[in-house]
């Protein structure tokens, strides 16, 4: 192999690293105007005035929209009630608050100002009465009868209600020597790109024609779903995405102020360029991860798992975002774990409360799937006298099984996870690693031992297209487009976005391995919906999985097209010729034959009159792959272990990491180096998630962690050195055998990282169940012992 | 408002502006003489993005008023390549996969830049505190840090061999 398995430096590059790769924010029209927000104060109120006197006379701003005008002039915002079992009333949105405001930061109305600095200005100018109402911020609150009632339309503050069961629940229960019940939360926190939301909306009155650039993960989506809200046809809508300063799900937001700036657009005929502020993304962008978690595993006193039950809520915030089912069901059927359950029932709720609304966030809710049965699997070890580890040996789904559908729906692929466990816990030392535990106690100093593994799905059979249908199964599809021109350089077009994961130059490296060109002959584009075919976007780990197999089979049409225009221009049939990729070979009775690529493209191009009669003139193909009809839930599934090593200060409450260990499988490795940067970013992600990230909120529902003063995402201080071992297994049903792993790495560390200091201080007496675990809640928990102690 | 009058170098070519006291030089930079690859990712001084080198240090641009930048001599991310050449740092990270989305790294290399003028034998330890006000979501800053060491060995074989 050439190229497949080489960590070839990445063409995005050099661009980046002189600062010339063009973001949303390096965007200007002519005649260009600036979008400001005029933003709730409150969490909960209901909107008595909105007086735009005094605004519409400052010659700065050229346009206000209020919610009574876009709610006359839009469609409310969709929310996605596909994988939902119950049918139920949604919250009504439209892009700006009408009549009441249910999250601190909630638009009420957006100005349109001549520049930037006039638009922070004049903002204060739009006058909103409000009438605060009463706030909840506790799901668990929201639940109660005689709470005040979000939304009118609704029974309750209850969303959305789903419910999963899968193979015998009431046997397992039936069947166990005891049940452990145990209750988790993970705390509301975010992705925070470095690079914020930003839209430039730029409309066409005579020709009806809207142009969108956005730093957005699914243009043709974007598109799909702005054509529906506006109402424009959506063949006249061209969404371009820049490079995307980092998306991690958040960025696959249908956002209201997307439609509230194209509105001004559409009302002014003059492009409006939106950037978002750090404090107003803190806010009120997506907000992610709050779930509570309420567990009963069903065990036998040798260690087996049989079963399990859990009952799980989001806390939703204001209003369903339309991707809050997705982390809803990753967070509850993830318990099931790599393990051989006979029975598993989820049943999940998202609950409406004043807070921002709960979106998408790299992992999709699995990192409490992981957390809640990995925790569990920890609690039955100690209360069997068992190793964990033995427990995990005992229950995990076996090589000789795959591919298996587990008891909720899961089709494992491929894989060894029993030798991934081996491999984590040799490369620890662990046998010493629990030496040097009990050692370490014996001086007062407690260093603990957590492990995560799981299987992760690369590629979602979910969210594929922008109107779901309710309760209709789907498949993820990719679709693509290949060109070679006359000069023989190739084009790869996908409609897709390039949000830094190297999708420029593992897609090069697949087109390239295939048609046995040189790298530098082919360029990758992605981003615009005018020159891409349909695809879902950059999300939900599919790319390795979904659109480099559809990359790879339309080289292989490619290769196919030359080689029989090569063929024919030989003389010779197709099935005697070799292509080598700078030729096509014949060896023919009278001795070899060749024609050169060159010769071949220059002939479809422009000599067509020795092409055969019925062949396409030119050197283009599609690549099109659709996932196997299988699974209801994943495409392809990598897999991984996550150990840490960590030793608790009990004085200060801080954690250092002594060690952290990643074991991972995601299929055929293209590129290495990506994979791993991959890996280690997103464990980096989840170890400020677990420890130092963190949106509180106050009784009135005011943020107080509103910009990175107190919104903590880790430096390279607070991040250890992370050790990557790899074992590869090919996905068997995929062409290249890539498994998708954009997001995989994201789920394990939370787990690992409570694992690790209940390992190192549950002895003492207390019982690590929530997250974050930050200093200050770690003393709290030690504090409490020494209370009752 | 009332506007005055600047002069300031950015990367080797002078300039004469006119702006409000108010301005903020990242924004002097980027809208007013079309240097985009300085990066703006929060208002509060912490991320790091907008990081430039004035009278040799780096500073973040976005906490700076373009006032202040009056007879300032200015680096930005755009004259860290001499004459088509990537930098030893910029090569560093291109060889070490220190990027991802990219968005930080103007700011990351710049720092990195000011670490290694300062430090030319950073340990690991230095260079992670070196870095501690550049924030990046999409790495976890290891192939960063190996970036910036391998960058000290390729500078440090460059002096020794001037």
């Amino acid at each position: 192999m050439r190229y497949i398995g080489k960590s070839i430096k990445r063409k995005e590059d050099p661009a980046f690293l002189t600062g010339n790769a063009t973001y949303i924010n390096d965007i200007s029209l002519p005649g260009m105007l600036y979008a400001g927000f005029v933003r709730s104060p409150y969490a909960h109120a209901r909107i008595i005035k909105v007086n735009t006197e005094q605004a519409e006379a400052d010659s700065r701003i050229v346009a206000i929209i209020t919610g009574e005008e876009a709610a006359s002039k839009t469609q409310p915002m969709p929310v996605y009630t596909y994988m939902v079992a119950k049918s139920v009333e949604k919250p009504i949105r439209h892009c700006l608050a009408t009549d009441r405001v249910r999250y601190v930061g909630e638009a009420v109305a957006v100005i349109a100002a001549t520049d930037m600095y006039s638009a922070a200005d004049v903002i204060d100018s739009v006058k909103v009465e409000y009438e605060p109402l009463e706030v909840l911020i506790d799901p668990e609150k929201a639940l109660e009868p005689g709470a005040i009632k979000l939304h009118d339309n609704l029974d309750s503050n209850v969303g959305m209600v789903i419910t999963r069961e899968g193979g015998d629940v009431v046997g397992a229960f039936k069947e166990a020597d005891f049940v452990l019940k145990k209750r988790f939360s993970i705390h509301r926190h975010m992705g925070s790109p470095i690079e914020t939301r930003g839209i430039i909306a730029d409309y066409n009155k005579w020709s009806q024609e809207l142009t969108v650039w956005c730093s957005t993960q699914i243009p043709h989506i974007l598109g799909a779903h702005l054509a529906d809200t506006l109402q424009i046809p959506q063949q006249n809508i061209h969404v371009i995405a820049p490079f995307v300063g980092g998306g991690f799900g958040h960025k696959l937001q249908f956002a209201p102020e997307y439609v509230a700036v194209c509105l001004l657009a559409m009302k002014i005929g003059r492009p409006v360029k939106w950037i978002e502020d750090r404090s107003e993304s803190l806010k009120a962008w997506v907000h992610a991860r709050e779930q509570i978690s309420e567990i009963e595993v069903a065990v036998k006193n040798d260690g087996t798992l049989l079963g399990a039950k859990v009952k799980l809520i989001t806390n939703g915030g204001g209003y369903l975002d339309d991707r809050v089912s997705g982390p809803t069901i990753g967070a509850a059927i993830w318990a099931v774990g790599p393990y051989k359950m006979k029975g598993f029932r989820a049943d999940m709720k998202v609950v409406l409360t004043n807070k921002c609304p709960y979106g998408a966030y790299r992992g999709f809710g699995v990192q409490m799937g992981v957390l809640t049965i990995e925790r569990c699997v920890d609690l039955i070890a100690h209360r069997l006298g068992m190793d964990p580890m033995d427990v995990r040996r005992k229950n995990l789904v076996t090589p000789d099984m795959l591919p298996h559908r587990n008891v909720i729906g899961m089709c494992f692929d491929s894989g060894n996870y029993p030798k991934a466990l081996e491999m984590a816990l040799e490369k620890a030392g662990y046998q010493q690693l629990r030496e040097e535990q009990r050692r370490l106690r014996k001086q007062g100093r407690y260093i603990g031992i957590g492990l995560t593994i799981a299987v992760e799905a690369g590629g979602w059979n979910t969210y594929t297209a922008p109107m779901a249908v309710p309760f209709v199964r789907t498949l993820d599809f990719a679709n693509l487009t290949l060109k070679m021109d006359i000069s023989t350089g190739v084009i790869l077009s996908i409609g897709d976005s390039s949000v830094g994961t190297g999708h420029h130059t593992t897609a090069a490296q697949v087109i390239a391995e295939e048609l046995a060109i040189d790298i530098d002959k082919v360029k990758v584009i992605e981003g615009d919906t005018a020159i891409s075919l349909y695809d879902s976007g950059t999300r939900a780990s599919r790319f390795s999985g979904v659109v480099l197999p559809a990359a790879k089979l339309g080289a292989i049409n490619l290769k196919e097209k030359i080689k029989k225009l090569g063929a024919f221009l030989l003389g010779a049939s197709v099935e005697d010729v070799e292509y080598t990729g700078d030729k096509v070979i014949w060896m023919s009775e009278a001795g070899e034959q060749s024609i050169s690529l060159k010769d071949i493209a220059h002939a479809a191009y422009a000599e067509i009159a020795r092409l055969p009669v019925g062949m396409e003139a030119g050197l283009e193909s599609r690549g099109s792959f659709v996932a196997p009809n299988i699974d209801t839930v994943g495409v392809t599934w990598p897999y991984m272990v996550h150990l840490a090593v960590v030793e608790v200060d009990v004085d200060t409450g801080f954690i250092k990491f002594l060690r952290y260990i990643v074991v991972d499988d995601c299929g055929t490795v293209v590129n290495p180096a990506i994979v791993e940067s991959q890996i280690i970013g997103a464990t980096a992600m989840c170890i400020g998630g677990s420890i130092y990230e963190e949106l509180v909120y106050d009784e009135d529902g005011q943020l107080l962690t509103g910009s990175f003063v107190d919104y903590l995402v880790p430096t390279a201080l607070e991040i250890p050195s992370i050790e990557v071992y790899h074992m590869e297994t090919p996905a068997p049903q995929i062409p290249g055998g890539f498994k998708g792993m954009g997001e995989a790495p994201n789920v394990y560390a939370y787990g690992a990282i409570i694992n690790a200091v209940a390992d190192a201080i549950e002895h003492l007496g207390v019982e690590v169940t929530a997250m974050p675990l930050s200093p200050p809640n770690i003393l709290k928990l030690l504090r409490g012992v020494r209370k009752k102690g | 408002m009332m506007k005055r009058t600047i002069r300031l170098t950015v990367n080797g070519k002078q300039y004469v502006e006119e702006v409000e006291p108010r301005m903020l030089l990242v924004h002097l930079l980027r809208e007013r003489l079309g240097l985009k690859g300085t990066h703006i990712g929060c208002e509060d001084t912490i991320c790091g993005a907008c990081t430039i080198l004035m009278n040799g240090n780096a500073i973040k641009s976005c906490t700076i008023l373009a006032l202040r930048a009056d007879g300032a001599n200015i680096t930005t991310i755009e004259g860290v390549a001499a004459e088509g050449k990537l930098h030893p740092v910029q090569e560093a990270f291109w060889e070490e996969h220190a990027l991802e989305c990219g968005y930080c790294t103007p700011g990351m290399v710049i720092s990195a830049i000011q670490l290694l003028k300062r430090n030319p034998n950073p340990t690991e330890d230095d260079v992670r505190h070196g870095l501690e006000g550049n924030l990046c979501r999409c790495t976890g800053y290891q192939n960063i840090v190996k970036a910036v060491l391998s960058a000290a060995k390729k500078l440090n074989k460059r002096t020794k061999s001037d």
